[in-house]
C-alpha cells in the first residue's frame, strides 16, 4: 500500500498549499494585522519526505512529499494615497501587502494539477491492489 | 506453464509494483523544487536473466536510477506511466491466475 500512502501525501501537501494561496488572495486587501503591519505574502515549502532515522542506511524507499514550513514571501508592500482611510499614516499613505495576484492564480492552477494528478496515481495504485485482490479467484 | 514463467512473471510483479511505489514519489513531489524523478529499471535485467534458467531469474533485483539534476518531473509522463503500470500488472495478474487456474484443475480432476 506504499504507493497510495505516497499520493496521499501528495495531496496533503497541495491541499496545504492551496490553503496558502487562498489565505493570500483572501487578504489582498488586509493593511493591517494583528502586528499593525500589512499582510504578508506566505509561500508553502515543500519537500521530499525524509526519514531521518534511515536517512544513511539509505534503505528506506520513496516515501512520498512533506511541508517544510510556511515562509513570507518578502514582497515589499504598495503605498497608496488614501488620506481618508483609518489605517493612513502622517501623510496620508496606506500599505496594501505585496501580493503578486498573477504568481497567486499561476500557482494555484499548477496546485490543483498536481493534486488531480495525485488522486489518478492513487487509482491507479488502487486498480492494482485490487487486481491482485483477484489471485486465486474462481471465475 | 513451466516454473521458468511463473519466477519471472513473480519477478515482473515485483518490478512493476516498485515502478508504481516511485511514480506515486514522483508525482507527489512535482511541485517540489530541485527533486529528481526515480526510474525502475528492470525489464532488461529480467530478459536477459530469461536466457540463464531460473536460479539466474529469482536474482534480478530492480534497479531504482535517479534523473539528472535540473530535470523537471513531467506530470503527463508520470501519469502514462502509472497507467501503464497498472494495465501490466493486471495482465501478469491474469497469467498468473490462469496458471493456478490450471493447478487447480489438476488437483481436483485427478480422479
Amino acid at each position: 500500500m506504499q504507493a497510495m500512502e505516497i499520493s496521499r501525501t501528495g495531496l496533503d501537501v497541495e491541499w496545504r498549499r492551496l490553503e496558502v494561496i487562498a489565505q493570500n488572495l483572501a487578504n489582498a486587501n488586509s493593511t493591517q494585522g494583528v502586528d499593525g503591519k500589512p499582510y504578508q505574502a506566505m509561500r508553502l515549502v515543500s519537500g521530499p519526505k525524509a526519514d531521518f532515522g534511515n536517512y544513511l542506511s539509505a534503505s528506506s524507499g520513496p516515501l512520498g512529499v512533506a511541508v517544510y514550513g510556511v515562509e513570507p514571501e518578502g514582497l515589499p508592500a504598495r503605498s497608496i494615497y488614501e488620506p481618508g482611510n483609518p489605517n493612513a499614516d502622517a501623510k496620508g499613505f496606506v500599505s496594501y501587502p505585496g501580493i503578486d495576484h498573477a504568481a497567486e492564480m499561476t500557482m494555484m492552477v499548477k496546485t490543483e494539477r498536481v493534486y488531480e494528478a495525485n488522486i489518478v496515481a492513487m487509482n491507479a495504485a488502487r486498480q492494482m491492489y485490487l487486481k491482485a485482490l483477484e489471485l486465486g479467484k474462481r471465475s | 506453464m513451466s516454473d521458468l514463467t511463473s519466477a519471472l512473471v513473480i519477478k515482473a510483479l515485483d518490478g512493476l509494483s516498485e515502478r508504481s511505489v516511485v511514480t506515486a514519489n514522483n508525482i507527489a513531489n512535482a511541485a517540489s523544487p530541485n527533486f529528481r524523478a526515480g526510474r525502475v529499471n528492470f525489464e532488461d535485467a529480467l530478459a536477459q536473466a530469461a536466457t540463464q534458467g531460473r536460479a539466474a531469474v529469482s536474482a534480478v533485483q530492480p534497479q531504482v536510477l535517479t534523473d539528472p539534476a535540473g530535470s523537471d518531473v513531467r506530470l503527463d509522463l508520470e501519469l502514462a506511466t502509472a497507467s501503464t503500470t497498472a494495465t501490466r500488472y493486471a495482465a501478469l495478474i491474469d497469467v498468473l491466475g490462469r496458471e493456478l487456474q490450471m493447478d487447480a484443475l489438476a488437483i481436483t480432476r485427478n480422479n
